[in-house]
C-alpha cells in the first residue's frame, strides 16, 4: 500500500500523568470505571487482560442498551517510566491502546 | 447490525489509493471505464480489476450501453462504513469523557488535604504527592517477563 488510511482521531487532554492514564487503560479494576461510558445502565466487564507482548485482552459491556466487545492482542507494552522524562514528548499509553483496538476492529 | 462482510469489503475496497481516486472521480459524474483509466498510471485490465473490487463491495455499479460500460457511484453503499466509524467514534468519545472524570475523581480522593483555593496551575508541574500510590503488582510482574501475568477477572460489574 502506498498510502496509509487516515485513522479516526478522538482526542482528549486529561490533566493526569502518563502513569495514571496508563494504569486506567491496563488495570482490570480501573477499566470498568470508564471504558464504555458511565451512563445509567452502562456496564463493562474485563473478560481477559494479559498485559504483555502477545497477550490477549477482551472487554465487553453495554452502552446505552447496545452490547459491545473489544478484544485483541497487545502488540507492544511500554510501561511509562515513573521518573521524569527529559526533553522528549512521550507517547501516551492511552493513545496507543485506542489505536490498537480500532485497528483490530477492521 | 451491519453485515461484517460488507464492511470488510467496503473498507478493503477503500484501502487502495487508486480505488479512492476512482471513487472521487465518480462522485462528480459517472464515467466509462476508458475515461476512468485515462489519468491513472496503469493498464486498462488493472483498472478493470480495481473496478471489479469496487463493484463487489457494492460501492460502484456498471451499466452497459452498447459496447461501453458506464460506471457510477453507489453512495448508499458507503453508509455502513460511515455508521461504523460514527459508532466507534461515539464509543470512544463517551469512554474518554468517563476516563477524564474517573481520573479527576481519583486525583481528588488521593489529595484530600492539599486544598488550594485555585485549581492547580499546570504551568509548573507540582511535585508528585508523597502519598504512597497503590502498588501495581500486575505491572511489576509484567515487567518481570512474559507469561508472568495472566488475569481472567470475574465480572467487575454485574450486567443487568
Amino acid at each position: 500500500m502506498t498510502e496509509k488510511l487516515s485513522p479516526v482521531h478522538v482526542t482528549r487532554v486529561i490533566p493526569a500523568s502518563r502513569e495514571e492514564v496508563f494504569r486506567a487503560f491496563t488495570d482490570p479494576e480501573a477499566i470498568p470505571l470508564w471504558l464504555g461510558g458511565q451512563s445509567e445502565g452502562d456496564t463493562t466487564r474485563v473478560v481477559e487482560l494479559d498485559l504483555r507482548e502477545g497477550g490477549r485482552y477482551a472487554f465487553q459491556g453495554t452502552m446505552k442498551g447496545k452490547t459491545w466487545e473489544i478484544h485483541g492482542m497487545y502488540r507492544e507494552v511500554a510501561i511509562p517510566e515513573s521518573s521524569c522524562t527529559r526533553g522528549s514528548i512521550p507517547r501516551r499509553a492511552g493513545q496507543r491502546r485506542a489505536r490498537a483496538s480500532s485497528r483490530l476492529s477492521f | 447490525m451491519v453485515n461484517s462482510h460488507s464492511l470488510d469489503a467496503a473498507f478493503s475496497a477503500l484501502s487502495d489509493p487508486s480505488r479512492r481516486a476512482i471513487l472521487a472521480r465518480l462522485a462528480r459524474s459517472e464515467r466509462t471505464v476508458g475515461e476512468l483509466a485515462e489519468p491513472l498510471p496503469m493498464s486498462l485490465p488493472a483498472v478493470s480489476k480495481h473496478l471489479r473490487i469496487l463493484e463487489q463491495a457494492g460501492l460502484v455499479a456498471a451499466s452497459r450501453e452498447g459496447r461501453t460500460r458506464r460506471i457510477r457511484l453507489v453512495p448508499a453503499a458507503l453508509a455502513p462504513a460511515q455508521d461504523w466509524i460514527a459508532r466507534h467514534r461515539a464509543f470512544w468519545e463517551e469512554s474518554l469523557d468517563a476516563l477524564a472524570l474517573y481520573l479527576e475523581r481519583a486525583r481528588a480522593s488521593k489529595e484530600p488535604t492539599e486544598k488550594s483555593p485555585d485549581p492547580p496551575a499546570r504551568t509548573s508541574r507540582p511535585a508528585r504527592s508523597p502519598t504512597p500510590r497503590r502498588p501495581l503488582p500486575s505491572l511489576a510482574r509484567a515487567r518481570a517477563g512474559p507469561g508472568t501475568l495472566r488475569r481472567k477477572s470475574s465480572p467487575a460489574r454485574q450486567p443487568r
